[in-house]
């Protein structure tokens, strides 16, 4: 994992750098890949070949999270810049009623609501909400690609990976569901049964198909 | 942001600020005795002190992970329609009975109801593909179903709470004829009623989900699967972030002499921390159909096949909502009385915010009370 406080400040300052070098790379990779990509595939190398595709693929990803980040940050840290504003301006309003702050804590309360202030306003702007979105989606598409490596890795050595699970769970709920639906179905043929008060006190814990 | 300082502005301010060497050292010299008190009494709570939801009930229903709870009653009487608590699914049913003083479940039953209880459980991967209507066409239908066969009454009262009130709107349209009354807590059914009246510091999750697209949400929860109660967790505390790190700084170290108010807090964070996962399909449901589209109000909300249309909600209604409510703004729940079937419509604010409504004290004297009076004025109505 590339989220180390050093990597990370290293990856934004690459984000300045000129993208040519990465257009060559991608040129190069792009000409070998449909060059020998089939004679790879051919030796045993395709797990290997997708691997590294992946591998750079989660690298994009890091790359686009730290920026949304910084971009999130940013935003936050425009709360920080508004907010001594709006602490002087709550602090005249104490003066203007004639009520003074006698204590370091209650000074400290009256910058937290300024700082919360500030914060709401800009988080809750275009750019904040815009910022919350990119990181949401930034740190999605990082999880996403994390999930394919392993799952890669995890498929070639023949384990079970989390989309295999997730079908047999939804085939499942399928069943389920179809068996809520014939009970249902059951319940409502049968002659309806007059109700009656249970015991309050009975033990028994009902399960559905008892209900 | 348009605030101007200027230096009058800044005169004044100072002027307001009246801190003495005597109060910083008063201050400083006090911080060490709480931080002792308050290590001492957290090492020394009882398990007993710490625990919630100490109600005494039982369980009368399974299936998967949910669990169905009946109460003990407290008072010989009973008004005969029980009442069937809907908790939401973001967080765990205990909220409503944290504090035994201040237990909404212990007023209810103290007052004769017979109250009934749906916990919703904690989700593993296995609910993955749950949706919306599988609880309230499923899990609450049978639930209720367990309910008026266990009472022998047709009918029963639903009181649905926050998330836990859309999914008993959402039964009370599809299924009224097993209703008596519903009542409503905190629950927001007009997702988009923020829009007009846009307020730093209130509806944050509205905008926040609005903000994103469907491809966003689909594709999260490809990656993510349930979205974890860890998740649910950050996005509460990042609606609020720098009350919440005052929460845990200043506001604790104030209390840490105070053994009740450091009692209330670790009962609040004991419930925090039992956040359960929130089904996928659930999560992209609620996102898109309801945050993103408002399909609720709009009559538009699919589930099963079948649409919720709210003029099928014909019983008698109670919403109630909180006066100082960030999370679920006032605007995105009140003024819903003419687009319900229902010519019994009544609103009922209560002090307090979101979750205050249940724990505050002063919220606590006004619910408890306003609801056992509206339900024993329409189950008499009715028997």
């Amino acid at each position: 994992m590339l989220t180390t406080s050093v990597d990370r400040a290293l990856q934004f300052a690459e984000g300045y750098l000129p993208k040519f070098g990465q257009t060559h790379a991608n040129s190069l990779q792009t000409g070998v890949d449909r060059a020998f990509g089939a004679l790879a595939d051919a030796l045993g190398l395709a797990t290997t070949r997708t691997m590294f595709d992946n591998v750079r693929a989660l690298a994009e990803a890091e790359y686009e999270w730290q920026l949304a980040l910084a971009g999130y940050l940013g935003v936050a840290g425009s709360a920080v810049g508004n907010a001594p504003r709006l602490a002087v301006a709550r602090l005249a309003e104490v003066s203007k009623k004639g009520e003074t702050i006698d204590s370091p804590l209650g000074l400290l309360r009256v910058w937290t609501l300024a700082l919360g202030q500030a914060t709401h306003s800009a988080m809750q702007s275009g750019d904040g909400i815009a910022a919350s979105a990119r990181l949401v989606r930034a740190t999605t598409e990082h999880q996403l690609r994390l999930e394919n490596l392993i799952a890669l890795a995890a498929d070639a050595v023949g384990l079970v990976t989390r989309c295999d699970l997730d079908e047999a769970y939804r085939e499942i709920h399928l069943l389920k569901r179809q068996m809520r639906s014939l009970r249902r179905d059951r319940a409502t043929n049968a002659a309806p049964a007059k109700r009656k008060r249970a015991s309050a006190n009975g033990s028994a814990i009902a399960t559905r198909e008892q209900a | 942001m348009t605030t101007t300082v200027g230096p009058s502005e800044i005169r004044r301010a100072m002027a307001a600020i009246r801190i003495t060497p005597g109060s910083v050292v008063r201050e400083a010299s006090d911080v060490p005795r709480k931080i002792w008190h308050g290590i001492s009494a957290l090492a020394n709570f009882s398990e007993e002190e710490l625990a919630i939801a100490t109600t005494p009930k039982q369980e009368i229903y399974r299936d998967d992970m949910i669990r169905l709870y009946r109460y003990l009653p407290t008072v010989e009487h009973d008004l005969g329609i029980p009442v069937l608590i809907v908790y939401a699914l973001v967080g765990r049913y205990q909220m409503i009975d944290l504090e035994q003083d201040r237990s909404f479940v212990r007023k209810l039953l103290d007052a004769g109801l017979t109250v009934y209880m749906v916990d919703w459980g904690l989700p593993t991967r296995a609910q993955r593909w749950t949706t919306i209507d599988d609880y309230v066409s499923g899990y609450l239908d049978d639930c209720v179903d367990v309910v008026r066969t266990h009472e022998g009454v047709d009918t029963i009262n639903l009181l649905g709470i926050c998330q836990g009130g859309v999914i008993s709107t959402c039964y009370a349209a599809l299924f009224p004829d097993k209703l008596a009354t519903l009542t409503l807590a905190i629950t927001p059914l007009d997702f988009h009623g923020d829009a007009g009246c846009p307020q730093p510091g209130t509806a944050y999750m509205n905008q926040w989900a609005r903000g994103l697209t469907g491809e966003d949400i689909d594709r999260y929860i490809a990656a993510h699967g349930n979205v974890a109660g860890d998740s649910v967790g950050l996005s509460f505390l990042m609606m609020d972030p720098v009350a919440n790190a005052g929460k845990y700084t200043v506001d604790l170290l104030s209390i840490l002499d105070d053994d009740r108010k450091l009692l209330n807090f670790l009962h609040m964070e004991r419930w925090l921390a039992d956040r359960p996962s929130t089904p996928g399909e659930v999560a992209r449901q609620w996102l898109k159909d309801l945050y993103q589209d408002n399909k609720l109000v709009k009559n538009e909300l699919v589930l099963g096949g079948r649409t919720v249309d709210l003029r099928n909600i014909t019983m008698p209604v109670l919403n109630v909502y909180a006066e100082g409510d960030v999370v679920v703004p006032n605007s995105t729940t009140r003024g819903v009385g003419p687009r319900l079937g229902t010519s019994d419509y009544t609103e009922l604010g209560v002090p307090g915010g979101h979750i205050g409504t249940f724990v505050g004290g002063k919220a606590q004297r006004v619910l408890g009370p306003e609801i056992i009076d509206w339900l024993k004025a329409r189950n008499g109505a009715q028997q």
